[in-house]
């Protein structure tokens, strides 16, 4: 079986953090909550460690099984199988959901002459170049982007710097905790570590370096670039255009412009977010394969991988017609059907084996007596 | 029209590149698995370039999920 280090994990979760949220999430939390949205990204951060230390103590009870095995050796063949496909369905919604994101941006934004299914197609022929390789190859090439990533991103924040105003995000608090709380904890499902979860026993544990330590270390540092950015536009941007530009990031990296020659690079935004997009459906759509792969006995998941991305290019053509319905799916319905796979099914394995384990040391306590 | 028939030209070209490799290295299981997927995309596909939307996931998430995320909203609000 292919194996990553730790450090190549840890690159993944970070790369795969920042993602999607990177483009859409100032956007969303300044539309609830105005210019404490850079605190909103806060409690996104505090939930999101929650359902990691969750997913950290389901690694360290099943080492070496998959999110679909720890479901099937939990709940039995039957209901296990039953979550299992459930959590396959929503591997590849998701990996349609973020080649239809990405499609729509790139049309919008950069190509609006090109027709947008070519630009799945496209996209989908490097995730499955990337998938044929394996997880060997596309942990080294996010190894290899991570420096650049990370390089942009800083040379972004420091251009910003300049146009910071902190009379923006004041006052703080003046809503009142509750919707800072709602609007935190419904961000915090456009995350989705739990994909990640399925690549685990593909880590190959070095003493200390464990998946489970380059999980939250990974999701930890991807958060707070998160934070970062956020306070970044509110302070820039203010919570008005934040909340009413679709891509409000892409709108502050475009004012950098200092001494008239360093300008027009929110081409640099651009590159970072195809980078942290392809290693995100890249690892969705891997976790989708390794469950179904498990699921249904199969000797390797390569010979699902043409097919899968042909669905899942064609069903990104199909799901949302227009952007508008995207983001309304977006701020109703996807907070509830994600957080029932990233939270409550997690929490509920979690139960399910505390209360195996309890059950089976009180009969093994009754029967030794 | 056009579209339907590289729809399924394209399927095609992904069975003819995969199967034989797997059929020799007595893969049955990943062959029928595939060529189930292969088939719900290529119909999916030629559903969508003649405007007939045959499954749409969405539909589904929207109806179950949509009224828990108001209640928890609510729940928030309240």
């Amino acid at each position: 079986m292919r194996h990553i280090h730790p450090r190549q994990y840890m690159i993944l979760t970070v790369l795969y953090t920042i993602g999607t949220s990177l483009l859409i999430i100032p956007s969303l939390l300044a539309t609830a909550v105005e210019h404490d949205a850079w605190l909103g990204a806060v409690f996104t951060a505090v939930f999101n460690m929650l359902y990691v230390f969750v997913y950290v103590l389901l690694l360290q009870r099943f080492p070496g099984l998959s999110l679909v095995q720890i479901a099937e050796k939990l709940l039995g063949k039957w209901l296990g199988s039953v979550v299992a496909w459930l959590y396959i369905s929503f591997f590849l919604l998701l990996a349609v959901l973020l080649l239809q994101f990405l499609g729509q941006f790139i049309h919008t934004s950069i190509l609006p002459s090109t027709p947008v299914w070519f630009i799945y197609f496209t996209f989908m022929i490097v995730i499955v170049i990337g998938l044929a390789y394996g997880v060997e190859a596309y942990g080294r090439s996010a190894e290899l982007f991570f420096p650049i990533v990370l390089l942009f991103l800083g040379l972004i924040m420091i251009a910003l710097v300049f146009e910071i105003d902190v009379s923006r995000m004041r006052p703080i608090g003046e809503r009142g905790m509750s919707p800072i709380l709602l609007s935190g904890l419904k961000m915090s499902t456009f995350q989705e570590q739990i994909c990640l979860m399925m690549l685990a026993p593909l880590v190959a544990n070095k003493g200390k370096q464990t998946a489970a330590r380059a999980l939250v270390v990974g999701t930890a540092i991807g958060l707070l670039v998160l934070i970062a950015i956020t306070l970044l536009t509110i302070l820039i941007l203010g919570s008005y255009n934040t909340a009413h530009f679709v891509y409000p990031v892409y709108v502050l990296v475009k004012k950098i412009s200092i001494g008239d020659f360093f300008q027009r690079i929110e081409i640099l935004m651009i590159a970072i977010w195809f980078l942290t997009v392809f290693v995100k459906i890249v690892v969705t759509m891997h976790a989708g394969l390794i469950g179904m792969t498990q699921t249904l006995n199969l000797k390797s998941c390569k010979p699902l991988i043409l097919p899968v991305g042909l669905l899942i290019a064609i069903y990104a053509m199909i799901v949302f017609p227009n952007t508008a319905t995207f983001f309304e799916f977006g701020r109703e319905s996807w907070f509830s059907y994600a957080l029932s796979f990233i939270f409550v099914l997690p929490v509920s394995f979690l139960i399910v084996d505390i209360v195996k384990r309890f059950v089976g040391s009180l009969f093994k306590h009754e029967v030794s007596e | 029209m056009l579209g339907s028939i590289s729809m399924i030209a394209v399927a095609l070209l992904i069975a003819v590149a995969t199967f034989p490799a797997l059929w020799k290295a007595k893969q049955r299981k990943e062959i029928v698995v595939a060529s189930i997927i292969l088939i719900v995309a290529v119909i999916s596909g030629v559903g969508y370039l003649n405007k007939l939307v045959i499954f749409n996931p969405i539909f589904i998430i929207r109806s179950t999920f949509e009224p828990i995320g108001r209640a928890i909203s609510d729940l928030f609000q309240a």
